[in-house]
C-alpha cells in the first residue's frame, strides 16, 4: 500500500494544487512534478486529472490562468490563486482538520 | 516524442474541435512534454519515457466531460443541459464549505448525495455552464437534478461495487418480495413436512437392524433439538412476520414444549414398561396430535 488512490484524495486535490500556487504563479507540469516530491512519490497525479481541475477552479473563481512564453521559447498557461481561492483553500484546511479528527477516532494504530 | 503526439490525438479523435477541446489538448501536451523531456534529461530510455507519460496521462473522459464537449455526446436536451450546470454550480458552491453543504441539503436532492462525488459532476458539467445558465429556472434545474442525482451515484459506485452493490439490492429485493417469501415458505413447509418421517424411517431402520434400542432412542432428543434450531432458522422469521396468535397462552406454551414433552414422555413410559420395541410408536402418534391441538388453538389455521 504505498500510493494513494485518486478516489481517497478527489475531495483535496482542488487544495493540493492551490497549496502549491498561494506563494506564485505556477504551471501544470512544474505543479505535478512538486505533488509527486512533497507526497514523497506517494501520490502522482494523472495530467487529466490536473488539467480538468485547473478549469473547474477557473470556472469557480479560484485561480486564474495567463500564457507566457518560458525560457526555452515554447509558450506555458500560468495559474494564479485568486482572493476567493485563498478563501477557498482555508476552508478546505479547516473542513480538513475537523475530518482528520473524526476519522482519526476510528481508526486504529498499528 | 512522435508515439506522444499520436496518442493524443487518438485521444481527442473522437471529440468535436471546440475551442475548449483545442485549449485542453494544448495544455494536457504541454504536461506530456515537460515530463517526457525530464524524464528523457533524466537518463530514462525514449520507451520508457513514453511508457511513464501515457501511464500517468490518466482518463480523458475526465476531462472531456469538463470541456462542454461532453454536451454533445449526451442525449440530454439542450435546456436541460443547461439546467444540469446550474444544478452542478450549486453542488460546487455548496461544497466549497462544509456548513453550506449540509445546510443547503434540504433545498437541493443532488447535495445528498454530492458529498463524496462532488469532482465527478463538477467534471462532468463543468465548462458546460454558461453566464446564461444562471437564468434558468430554478425548477427545471431541480428536475434535471435527478439525472445528476443517477450519474453520481454511478460514479460512486464504482465499476465493480456500483454492480454488485446493484445485484445484492436485486436480490435484497426480491427476497422481501411477497412471491419469492411465499416461495421460501412453501420450501421450508416441505422440508420440515418430510423431517419427521425421515427422522422415524431413519430410528427404525437402525434400531430393527441392530436391535440395540437402548441406544437408538438417542435419535429423538437429537432430532428434537435439531428440528427446533431448523424451524427458527428457515421459518421462524415468518411466524414472527405472519404474526401467528394463538388464542390460549397456554396451548401456546404446550406447543412450544410439545416435542420435549413427548421425548420425555417416551423415555419414562419406555423406561418403566420396558417396552421399546411399541413405545417409539408415540413419535408416529405425536405430530398428529400436535396438529390437532394447533388446529384448536389458531382457528384451523395450520401451518
Amino acid at each position: 500500500m504505498g500510493t494513494i488512490s485518486s478516489d481517497v484524495i478527489r475531495g483535496y486535490i482542488d487544495t493540493i494544487i492551490l497549496y502549491l500556487i498561494l506563494k506564485g504563479p505556477s504551471y501544470g507540469y512544474e505543479i505535478s512534478r512538486r505533488i509527486k516530491t512533497l507526497s514523497e512519490e506517494k501520490y502522482i497525479i494523472k495530467e487529466t486529472t490536473l488539467y480538468s481541475a485547473f478549469t473547474r477552479m477557473e470556472k469557480n473563481g479560484y485561480v486564474r490562468s495567463y500564457s507566457e512564453n518560458a525560457d526555452n521559447g515554447k509558450r506555458r498557461t500560468y495559474y494564479v490563486i485568486t482572493d476567493e481561492g485563498r478563501s477557498y483553500y482555508k476552508d478546505k484546511c479547516e473542513e480538513w482538520n475537523l475530518t482528520k479528527e473524526v476519522i482519526e477516532k476510528f481508526v486504529e494504530d498499528k | 516524442m512522435e508515439t506522444l503526439r499520436n496518442y493524443l490525438d487518438q485521444m481527442f479523435a473522437r471529440y468535436p474541435e471546440t475551442p475548449e477541446a483545442i485549449r485542453a489538448k494544448a495544455e494536457l501536451w504541454q504536461m506530456m512534454e515537460d515530463k517526457y523531456n525530464e524524464l528523457t534529461s533524466g537518463g530514462a530510455k525514449e520507451s520508457e519515457a513514453v511508457g511513464t507519460v501515457i501511464a500517468e496521462f490518466g482518463d480523458l473522459e475526465e476531462v472531456a466531460d469538463s470541456l462542454g464537449i461532453s454536451t454533445m455526446l449526451a442525449t440530454t436536451e439542450p435546456a436541460a443541459e443547461k439546467a444540469a450546470s446550474v444544478s452542478s454550480n450549486e453542488t460546487v458552491e455548496s461544497a466549497n464549505t462544509g456548513e453550506k453543504t449540509t445546510g443547503a441539503a434540504e433545498s437541493s436532492p443532488t447535495l445528498i448525495f454530492g458529498g463524496p462525488s462532488i469532482f465527478d459532476t463538477d467534471n462532468k458539467r463543468n465548462t458546460a455552464a454558461s453566464s446564461d445558465a444562471v437564468d434558468v429556472q430554478q425548477d427545471t434545474a431541480y428536475t434535471t437534478t435527478n439525472d445528476t442525482i443517477e450519474v453520481e451515484t454511478d460514479t460512486a459506485g464504482g465499476e465493480n461495487t456500483g454492480e454488485r452493490n446493484g445485484a445484492w439490492w436485486a436480490w435484497h429485493n426480491s427476497y422481501d418480495d411477497s412471491a419469492a417469501g411465499q416461495r421460501i415458505f412453501n420450501a421450508s413447509n416441505t422440508v420440515l413436512s418430510v423431517y419427521w418421517p425421515t427422522v422415524t424411517c431413519i430410528y427404525l431402520c437402525w434400531s430393527f437392524l441392530t436391535f440395540r434400542w437402548w441406544i437408538t432412542w438417542i435419535i429423538w432428543p437429537l432430532a428434537a433439538v435439531l428440528h427446533s434450531v431448523l424451524k427458527r432458522l428457515i421459518v421462524g422469521d415468518m411466524n414472527a412476520r405472519g404474526g401467528r396468535v394463538y388464542k390460549s397462552r397456554l396451548l401456546a406454551a404446550v406447543l412450544d414444549s410439545y416435542w420435549p414433552c413427548v421425548v420425555f414422555v417416551y423415555f419414562a413410559v419406555s423406561f418403566i414398561t420396558g417396552l421399546w420395541a411399541v413405545s417409539w410408536l408415540i413419535f408416529v402418534i405425536a405430530p398428529f396430535f400436535r396438529n390437532y391441538l394447533k388446529r384448536i388453538s389458531t382457528d384451523g389455521e395450520v401451518e
